[in-house]
C-alpha cells in the first residue's frame, strides 16, 4: 500500500475520531469553600428544606451517581449562605411553620443546565487530521462552560418569582485539544462553585426578605461572567482602567499604539512557457528588493477570536524582468563546416554580446477589492501576552494596468482579473500592558497570477536540439503574461497607548 | 634536298596558316563563378543581408530587396569568387534593436563550385553543394555569376537577371 493512501486512511480515521471526540463531565462537584464565604443573612429561624437538585443536558460521562455529590455541594453552599438544611417535608403554603412554630418552612427547587461552548480555528484542525493524522499537536480550543440555574422559593409570605442566575468561565487548550477534557471540567468546577456560592447567598437574602426580615433590596445580575486566569488564550477585552480619560487619549487609544518598523522584502515575477518540443519552463524571471524603515499606527490584537476585513486597496510594483543566459553548442555533421557568428550594432560596427538575456522593465499596478479571513490567537496572561495572526485575502475584482519597456518600444494596457490574487499575512508578538510596550515581526505575502501583458512578448526557451536542422537553437517564445509575488517583512517596537 | 625544300615550304606554309585560322575562330570559353546556395535557416526575418570581401560590412550593399526582407526557410543565390564574408540584419528579439552578424571566417568560393550556406540564429553552416546554373533557377540571385561582370546588387539586380539571361547565350553547356 503507497504512504500517501495509508496517512489518508490513517487521516479519515482520525478524522472521525476527532469527530466523535472526548465528551467533558458536566457534572463536576466545585471545591469547598473552606469556610471562607461570609454569611451576610441569619436564617437561624427559617428550616430551609431542599425538595429538589436537578440537572439536565448531562454528558455520556456523567453518571446517575454523579448527582448525590453535586447536590451535596449546594447544600454545603446554603449552610454557608445561611443556615442548615433539612429534608424535604409536606408541601407548604406561603407562611407556614414547623409543627413547633419555632421556625419558618421554606422550601427550594433548584434545576440547573449546564452547558459548554467550544471556538476552535478550523484550519489548524483540518491539518491536525490531513495530513498529520491526528498527531499534529497545535490545535487551539477555547470557550466557556455556562450552568443556568432557576430556583424556586416556597412558604414565603407571598410569592417571588424564581431566582435566575447564569455563570460561565472561559476554558482553553493550545496543544491536543482534541484529546484533553481537563480545561472544560475545570472550568465548570469555577462555575459551581461561583454559582452555587452565589445562588446560595440570593436564596438567603430571598428567604430573609420574604419572611419578615430587613427590607433589601434584591436588585442582582443575572449573569456572572467569570475572567480567566493564569496563563490562557485570552477572549475576553482586557479589562485595564484607561490611562486617562482625555479626549485626545481616548482617540489615541482607539487607535491602538505607535509603532516603528524596520521593514524589508522582495518582489518576484515569472513568466512560464510551453516550447514546441513540448517542454514547460520558466522563460523569464525578475526579483527586485526593498529595505526601510516605517513608522505607523498599530493595534496589537486583544483576544482570540476570527475577523473578516474587506479588502480594497491599490499595488503598483516595478519591475524587471529577464530571459536567462545560455550557450549555443555546436553540432558537428562530417563535411560541413561551422562558422561562428560575430554579433554587432551595426549603427557602430562595434561588437555586443548576443547572447545578453532579454529583458523588460514592467509597471504592474492593480486596484482591487476582496475579501479577508483572519485569526487572532492571543495567549498569555493579565500580564503578559503572546499575540499571533494569520489573514487570508482574496482579491475577487481586479483593474489592472501593465506597462512593458524594452529598448525604444513601450506598450500597455488596461485588463481586469477575477479570483486572480491574493495575500497571506502573519505576525507574532509580544505584548507587556502594564508597561505599555510591545514588539512583533510580521510578513505578508501577495500573489498575482497571470498578470496579463498588453501583447505577447518574447523570450527564449532552453537550448534544444532542432533534428530538423540539427542544430542546437532557443526558440523563439511568446508569453502573455507574467505571474508576480512579493514578500515583505517587518520587525517592530512599539508603544501601546 | 629538294625533298626538304618541299617540306620546309609546306611547313612554313603551315605555321603562316595556323595564326590565320585562329584569329578567324571563336573565343575560348570563360568560367562561371561559384554559387552559395543561401538558406534562412533561423528563426529571424533577415533585414539585410550583404556580402563584402573585408570584414567591414559597413561599406558592403544590402542586397535586400523591398521591405519584407527575406524569411525564415527563404532561399537565393550568391555568385562570386574569391573569399567572401556574409552579414545580416535581424532584430535581437521582437522588440530590441536590429544586430548584425558575420561570418567570423569568409567563405572560400571558386569557379563552377557549388556550396550551401545555411544561416542559424547565432551561427553558419558551410557544406558542398551542387553548381546551380544561374539561369535555370527561380531563386533570388546575388552576386556576379560571371567574371567579366560587376557585383549585383538589390538596385541593378533586375538589370543584371537580364543580362545573365543574356549571357546564358555563350556559357558553356552545364
Amino acid at each position: 500500500m503507497r504512504p500517501p493512501l495509508l496517512i489518508l486512511i490513517a487521516s479519515l480515521l482520525a478524522g472521525l475520531l476527532l469527530a466523535t471526540g472526548c465528551a467533558p463531565a458536566r457534572l463536576v462537584v466545585p471545591l469547598r469553600s473552606a469556610g471562607t464565604s461570609s454569611r451576610s443573612v441569619d436564617l437561624q429561624h427559617v428550616q430551609l428544606e431542599l425538595c429538589s437538585f436537578t440537572i439536565t443536558n448531562r454528558s455520556p460521562k456523567d453518571g446517575p451517581e454523579a448527582l448525590a455529590p453535586m447536590q451535596a455541594a449546594f447544600e454545603d453552599s446554603l449552610r454557608q449562605a445561611g443556615g442548615g438544611v433539612e429534608p424535604c417535608g409536606t408541601p407548604v403554603e406561603a407562611g407556614a411553620y414547623t409543627l413547633d412554630r419555632a421556625r419558618r418552612r421554606i422550601q427550594v427547587r433548584a434545576h440547573l443546565i449546564p452547558s459548554e461552548q467550544t471556538s476552535r480555528t478550523y484550519f489548524l484542525d483540518a491539518l491536525a487530521i490531513y495530513p498529520f493524522s491526528g498527531l499534529f499537536p497545535l490545535t487551539p480550543a477555547w470557550g466557556r462552560t455556562t450552568v443556568s440555574a432557576k430556583a424556586r422559593l416556597h412558604g414565603l409570605d407571598t410569592p417571588v418569582p424564581p431566582i435566575e442566575l447564569q455563570v460561565s468561565a472561559p476554558f482553553s487548550m493550545v496543544f491536543y485539544s482534541w484529546y484533553r477534557t481537563a480545561p472544560i471540567e475545570k472550568a465548570y468546577r469555577r462555575t459551581y462553585q461561583t454559582l452555587f456560592q452565589a445562588l446560595s447567598q440570593r436564596i438567603a437574602r430571598h428567604i430573609e426578605a420574604g419572611t419578615g426580615g430587613r427590607d433589601r433590596s434584591i436588585d442582582e445580575p443575572t449573569e456572572i461572567r467569570l475572567r480567566g486566569e493564569g496563563a490562557r488564550i485570552v477572549t475576553e477585552a482586557p479589562s485595564q482602567a484607561p490611562v486617562s480619560e482625555h479626549l485626545l487619549w481616548t482617540y489615541l487609544s482607539a487607535a491602538g499604539g505607535v509603532e516603528v518598523s524596520k521593514t524589508g522584502g522582495w518582489a518576484s515575477v515569472r513568466s512560464r512557457a510551453r516550447s514546441d518540443f513540448g517542454v514547460q519552463e520558466t522563460v523569464g524571471s525578475g526579483k527586485a528588493t526593498a529595505s526601510g524603515y516605517r513608522i505607523a499606527l498599530f493595534k496589537p490584537p486583544h483576544r482570540t477570536g476570527f475577523f473578516f476585513p474587506p479588502r480594497l486597496g491599490f499595488f503598483s510594483q516595478e519591475i524587471t524582468i529577464s530571459g536567462f543566459r545560455q550557450a549555443l553548442p555546436q553540432f558537428r555533421i562530417p563535411g560541413t563546416i561551422n562558422i561562428a557568428a560575430v554579433a554587432s550594432d551595426p549603427a557602430t560596427g562595434l561588437a555586443v554580446d548576443a547572447n545578453a538575456p532579454i529583458a523588460y522593465d514592467l509597471k504592474l499596478r492593480s486596484g482591487y477589492v476582496g475579501q479577508s479571513a483572519g485569526f487572532n490567537l492571543v495567549f498569555g496572561t493579565d500580564s503578559v501576552r503572546l499575540f499571533s495572526s494569520m489573514q487570508l485575502g482574496l482579491n475577487l475584482f481586479e483593474m489592472r494596468h501593465s506597462r512593458v519597456r524594452i529598448a525604444q518600444s513601450e506598450t500597455q494596457g488596461f485588463s481586469t482579473a477575477l479570483l486572480q490574487s491574493g495575500q497571506f499575512t502573519a505576525q507574532l508578538g509580544l505584548e507587556i500592558p502594564a508597561l505599555h510596550m510591545a514588539i512583533r515581526s510580521a510578513f505578508e505575502f501577495e500573489w498575482f497570477r497571470a498578470f496579463d501583458y498588453p501583447d505577447p512578448v518574447e523570450f527564449q526557451g532552453s537550448v534544444a536540439f532542432n533534428p530538423e536542422k540539427e542544430v542546437f537553437e532557443r526558440q523563439r517564445v511568446f508569453v502573455d503574461g507574467a505571474s508576480l509575488y512579493t514578500f515583505n517583512w517587518q520587525v517592530s517596537a512599539l508603544y501601546v497607548f | 634536298m629538294d625533298i626538304l625544300r618541299i617540306l620546309r615550304l609546306i611547313a612554313g606554309a603551315m605555321m603562316l596558316a595556323v595564326p590565320l585560322s585562329c584569329a578567324s575562330g571563336e573565343a575560348p570559353p570563360v568560367e562561371p563563378n561559384g554559387v552559395l546556395l543561401i538558406v534562412n535557416a533561423s528563426q529571424f526575418t533577415f533585414l539585410e543581408l550583404r556580402f563584402h570581401q573585408t570584414p567591414d560590412y559597413l561599406s558592403a550593399d544590402n542586397v535586400l530587396e523591398g521591405t519584407e526582407g527575406m524569411v525564415p526557410e527563404a532561399e537565393a543565390l550568391f555568385y562570386g569568387d574569391a573569399d567572401w564574408y556574409v552579414t545580416y540584419y535581424r532584430r535581437k528579439s521582437q522588440l530590441e534593436d536590429v544586430l548584425a552578424f558575420t561570418t567570423a571566417t569568409p567563405i572560400q568560393m571558386k569557379s563552377l563550385r557549388g556550396q550551401k550556406l545555411t544561416i542559424f540564429d547565432q551561427s553558419f553552416r558551410v557544406e558542398m553543394g551542387d553548381y546551380v546554373d544561374p539561369k535555370t533557377t527561380d531563386f533570388p540571385i546575388y552576386g556576379v555569376p560571371f567574371p567579366a561582370q560587376t557585383s549585383t546588387t538589390s538596385a541593378s539586380r533586375r538589370a543584371q537577371r537580364t543580362q545573365i539571361r543574356t549571357l546564358g547565350a555563350v556559357l558553356p553547356p552545364s
